[in-house]
């Protein structure tokens, strides 16, 4: 049997930890692919100051773990239909193990990479947390300072009553 | 001794002197005055008190041993070093706090420990200030109205990031609620407030349908925002499945235009094609019978069993053979046996309504109706009945009643009603003429009796009418308001073109024998002068 080369990228994160990606897994990376490809043969690691090290591990566990889903077709009718639903648990589980911290970073590094699908699947997550919850719980589950005055949170929720029954 | 004692302590004295700060001589008073060296002198036993001992904690360099303006000090240089820190950038606090920190003891450290983990809880941060405003926004737009709506109640910051146009604009678009200008840049929030006035206006309940029932009286479209955002599932072919495509034409709300496969318009096409006119009222019922209310033949049940009994698979049919021996004898092909065509015969038999009516029509015979339709005058009784040929006895009385004379009398003999447009609802007369009946619907403006008896011969279509009903209005008793400029009255009734009218309407129905009526359904007051017109026509 021979091994088989991949071909390797080279990351470095903010903690000046060098990660060693492999190529068919940095393909998720969607516009960074052109510049990652250009790095192939160089020795020195693309350095991304805006990832740690512990999101860009997380990252690289995602993209193993998706590496054989088919690309979602790139239509704006697909775009357009957002919705909460269809995030599998396995991604759920992997999104929130780490607290809202460590999934806000994840949101942000996905956006820097250009991950299409950890952006969605991420912000899926944090909608659900939103979603169904009454004002005063979404501000304890985000930690949010409530700095309405008592006449300015009336007139706010006069103003929204029309969603509600 | 002494000597050597004075000098010394005279020397440590000039020696300590030296060391303060201002260098005092034993002839300052000379030099400066006395008073200010009075001053000097205070100063110096105020030094006194300038040990190490009397240093704060707070503060190297407040002195001051007073305990409130003490205080007051280090807030007004904490505020100072806050300000500074505001206007600081990323790394010049960083660079701050790593100097601070370096200087901390033990005990700071377990304080900016504990202080850490009570005041920065990694589980509960909000997203909005971590992450850049677009992903924010971008989160929010996987929300639903409803949870936008409650987002927006929890502060300032989420208000605004929930409300932005951007997230809305879709939401509105997808509902095809457009708003009819561009929002300028400073109005904020213009297509949530749009999303919302719609919701608003049309009013849709998502409550039980119970609830919906009691409110409308009918069941309104179902419509749920959660319904609305869930995808349509597709099958594996990508066609819709026929369970999902039935709920979504009923979920498609009243707003959002007709259906994608608009059945009646197609039928009607069809009609059209066929040269029926589907609504026409004067279609036979005969007509009926081999096609359809829209001219598409029916399917017939023998045709469906011989033609099932015909089907044969496979390539050894007898059609085939048919075909092949044919070809190779040289022989025509028999086009009736190999293809579902009609012959020419049969399509002409088929296209001549009008024979297949007449069969229908002996076979089928008259049938009496079984039921009487009542029709209530709504002019209150005024309306008064009149035949004027005095063939039909009676029963003209306020209630009038029409029966349904069947078929034979549509096709052969039809009624026909002429309603002028200045009968007080002249609307619901037109909807309560029954089947079988044609009215004749004219503007009592702008009409004249030439273009009546244009119509009726026209919709008679060389027939003979067995009844025909005028019902017009009155000004003064005694008058028949046929047309504009030409009222029925004592007078004018010698007049050629009613009398040519009348005359023309008279000729059109049928023989008295045969039951011919003619009505005039005009209020009159005065019963003595319309006699008088009755028995002049």
């Amino acid at each position: 049997m021979y091994k088989k080369i991949v071909p390797q990228i080279k990351l470095e994160t903010y903690e000046k930890e060098v990660f060693e990606i492999d190529l068919d897994i940095a393909k998720k990376f969607g516009k960074l692919v052109p510049v990652l490809q250009e790095l192939l043969n160089d020795d020195k690691p693309l350095t991304i100051k805006t990832i740690n090290s512990g999101t860009l591990k997380k990252i690289i566990t995602w993209c193993t773990y998706h590496k054989d889903d088919p690309l979602p077709p790139e239509d704006d009718d697909n775009r357009m239909k957002h919705s909460t639903e269809e995030v599998s648990s396995w991604d759920d589980k992997f999104l929130q193990e780490d607290g809202q911290a460590a999934l806000f970073d994840l949101i942000s590094a996905a956006h820097t990479l250009d991950i299409d699908g950890l952006l969605d699947v991420a912000c899926k997550v944090v909608a659900t947390m939103i979603k169904g919850k009454a004002p005063e719980e979404i501000r304890k589950v985000f930690n949010i300072k409530n700095d309405f005055t008592q006449q300015e949170e009336d007139q706010v929720r006069k103003e929204n009553d029309w969603c509600e029954d | 001794m002494d000597e050597l004692d004075r000098q010394q302590d005279e020397e440590r004295r000039t020696l300590k002197m030296k060391t303060s700060t201002r260098a005092l001589t034993r002839n300052d008073n000379k030099v400066i005055g006395l008073n200010t060296n009075r001053k000097r002198e205070l100063v110096k036993e105020n030094e006194k008190y300038d040990t190490l001992k009397m240093r704060t904690y707070n503060s190297t360099w407040t002195p001051v041993v007073h305990k409130p303006s003490n205080h007051q000090i280090f807030n007004e240089r904490r505020d100072l070093v806050s300000h500074w820190f505001d206007l600081w950038t990323d790394t010049q606090r960083k660079r701050f706090f790593d100097m601070v920190f370096q200087q901390c003891r033990r005990s700071q450290y377990r304080f900016i420990q504990d202080w850490f983990q009570e005041k920065v809880p990694l589980q509960h941060l909000d997203f909005t200030t971590v992450l850049p405003a677009f992903l924010s926004m971008y989160i929010f737009s996987f929300l639903e109205p409803k949870s936008l709506c409650r987002a927006a109640q929890a502060c300032w910051h989420w208000k605004f990031l929930s409300e932005q146009d951007v997230i809305w604009q879709p939401k509105c678009m997808k509902l095809g609620w457009f708003l009819r200008y561009k929002p300028p840049d400073w109005e904020f929030g213009a297509w949530k407030r749009h999303f919302g006035g719609c919701v608003k206006t049309f009013d849709y309940s998502t409550g039980s349908d119970k609830d919906i029932d009691a409110r409308y009286g009918f069941r309104t479209v179902e419509m749920n925002f959660d319904k609305q955002y869930t995808k349509v599932k597709r099958s594996k072919s990508g066609r819709l499945s026929p369970n999902s495509s039935r709920r979504n034409m009923d979920v498609r709300p009243p707003w959002q235009g007709t259906s994608m496969k608009p059945h009646d318009l197609e039928k009607s096409f069809y009609a059209f094609l066929n040269g029926v006119n589907a609504n026409d009222p004067k279609l036979p019922k005969s007509a009926l019978v081999l096609h359809n209310k829209w001219g598409i033949p029916r399917k017939r049940h023998e045709d469906a069993v011989t033609q099932s009994l015909n089907f044969e698979p496979g390539l050894q049919s007898v059609t085939r053979r048919e075909g092949h021996r044919a070809l190779t004898a040289g022989d025509e092909l028999d086009l009736k046996h190999t293809s579902q065509r009609r012959g020419l015969s049969e399509v002409m038999d088929l296209e001549n309504m009008q024979e297949k009516r007449k069969k229908e029509l002996v076979f089928t015979g008259w049938k009496p109706p079984d039921k009487v339709y009542t029709k209530q005058d709504r002019t209150g009784g005024v309306l008064d009945t009149m035949n004027a040929m005095t063939l039909y006895k009676g029963l003209m009385v306020t209630q009038h009643t029409m029966g349904v004379a069947g078929d034979l009398a549509v096709t052969d003999a039809p009624r026909v009603v002429f309603i002028s447009s200045r009968v007080p609802a002249a609307d619901l007369i037109v909807d309560a003429v029954l089947f079988g009946v044609i009215p004749i619907v004219y503007e009592y403006e702008g009409t004249t009796a030439q273009t009546l008896m244009f119509k009726l011969q026209k919709e008679l279509d060389g027939r003979r009418a067995k009844s025909i009903g005028i019902f017009t209005h009155y000004e003064q008793p005694g008058d028949i308001k046929l047309v504009e400029n030409c009222s029925v009255n004592a007078e004018t009734f010698d007049l050629a073109i009613v009398r040519e009218f009348f005359e023309d309407v008279a000729s059109h129905i049928v023989d008295e024998s045969d039951g011919g009526q003619f009505h005039i359904f005009s209020p009159m007051a005065a019963s003595g002068e319309k006699k008088n017109i009755i028995t002049l026509l």
